[in-house]
C-alpha cells in the first residue's frame, strides 16, 4: 500500500457515483486519471485489500427478516468440521471462532437470514441435527441500532 | 421494488466492472438503458435498499484491528447507552438481540490500544457492568450476499 492507493482508498469510501463515467469522477477526487483508478483497483482486488467491490446491501431496508445471531458450543477438535458445514449454508453469511465468557460458554458464532422468527427457530433446529451440536443459543435481531462502515485513513506519520 | 431493480440487485453486489461505463455493461447484463439502470439505483441508495455503492475493505490488510463487544443493559436504559455506543465511530454495527445479552457490537480500530480504549470508555460510561470482547480466532465464512430472485433469500 503506497501513498498513491491510500489516496484512492480514501477517495473510494465517498462512494461510486451514479454517473456515466464514476472512475473519472473518483479520478477527480484524487487527481489521478481514470485508468489509473481502474488499474488500482484491480491491483487492490488482487491483493485482497478490497474484499468485494460492489453494492452492500441494507438488508433490513431491503425486507430480510428472521435474522438470527447463533452462538454454539461445540467440542475444540470439531470446530473446523462444524465450521465447514455451517458456512456452506446458503443462509448463514457469517461463521466465526470467537471465545465464549462467564455463563456463555459458546466458540462458534453464525449470523442466520431465515426470512421469519418460525422460520428461525425451524432452520436452526434442522442445522442442530445436521451437525449434531446440541448446545446452542439464539440471539434474534430485535432492532438495528447503527449500521456503518469504518473510515479507513492512512497510518499517521506512514 | 421494481423488476428492473431485482434483477440489478442480483448483479451488483460483487464484481462490478470495472471498466469506464460500468452502468452500461450492467444496462446489457439486466436488459435496460444505461440511464434507467443509474436512475434505478440513486433510487435503491435513497431508500437504504442498497446501504452504500462502495468497496469492502479487509480491516485486516489496511493494519486495522476488529472485534465484537457485547453487554447486558437493563431495558429502560436501551436507548441511553446504545446513543452513547453508536458516537463512536469505530462502532460499525450495532443491533439489539433478544437475550439477556441483548447489545451486540462490532468495532474496527487502528490499534489494540484504541480499541482497548474506545471498550473501556463504552464500559464506564454506560455501567452496565462488563463489556465483553469477543475477537474473531478464526473466520470461516464472511461473504454477505443477497439472493433477490425470490424475497431475498441469503445467497
Amino acid at each position: 500500500m503506497n501513498e498513491r492507493d491510500w489516496q484512492l482508498v480514501e477517495a473510494l469510501q465517498k462512494g461510486i457515483p451514479l454517473c456515466p463515467r464514476p472512475y473519472a469522477e473518483i479520478g477527480r477526487r484524487c487527481a489521478m486519471d481514470e485508468s489509473e483508478v481502474i488499474e488500482r483497483i484491480k491491483k487492490l482486488r488482487r491483493a485482497g485489500v478490497i474484499r468485494r467491490f460492489g453494492a452492500r446491501i441494507g438488508h433490513i431496508r431491503a425486507g430480510i427478516g428472521g435474522n438470527v445471531l447463533v452462538a454454539w458450543q461445540v467440542p475444540e477438535e470439531r470446530v473446523e468440521q462444524v465450521a465447514h458445514v455451517l458456512a456452506s449454508q446458503p443462509d448463514i453469511s457469517h461463521c466465526y471462532e470467537r471465545p465464549g465468557f462467564d455463563d456463555f460458554p459458546y466458540n462458534l458464532y453464525t449470523m442466520l437470514h431465515a426470512g421469519s422468527a418460525e422460520k428461525a427457530v425451524q432452520r436452526v433446529r434442522e442445522l442442530s441435527r445436521l451437525v449434531a451440536i446440541s448446545r446452542f443459543e439464539l440471539l434474534p435481531t430485535v432492532r438495528e441500532l447503527k449500521k456503518s462502515s469504518p473510515v479507513f485513513r492512512r497510518p499517521a506519520g506512514g | 421494488m421494481t423488476d428492473l431493480q431485482r434483477r440489478l440487485l442480483q448483479v451488483v453486489q460483487d464484481d462490478f466492472p470495472l471498466v469506464p461505463r460500468p452502468y452500461q455493461v450492467l444496462a446489457e447484463r439486466v436488459g435496460a438503458g444505461e440511464r434507467e439502470v443509474i436512475e434505478a439505483l440513486k433510487d435503491l441508495c435513497a431508500r437504504g435498499v442498497i446501504r452504500e455503492l462502495s468497496p469492502v475493505f479487509d480491516y485486516a490488510r489496511l493494519g486495522y484491528v476488529a472485534t465484537l463487544a457485547t453487554m447486558s443493559v437493563p431495558e429502560e436504559r436501551l436507548e441511553e447507552v446504545a446513543a452513547v455506543i453508536n458516537e463512536y465511530p469505530e462502532v460499525t454495527h450495532n443491533y439489539q438481540r433478544r437475550h439477556r445479552y441483548n447489545v451486540w457490537f462490532a468495532l474496527v480500530a487502528e490499534s489494540q490500544e484504541r480499541l482497548a480504549r474506545v471498550l473501556g470508555e463504552i464500559q464506564r460510561r454506560c455501567r452496565c457492568g462488563p463489556v465483553y470482547s469477543l475477537p474473531a480466532q478464526r473466520v470461516f465464512k464472511i461473504n454477505v450476499s443477497f439472493d433477490f430472485a425470490d424475497e431475498g433469500r441469503e445467497r
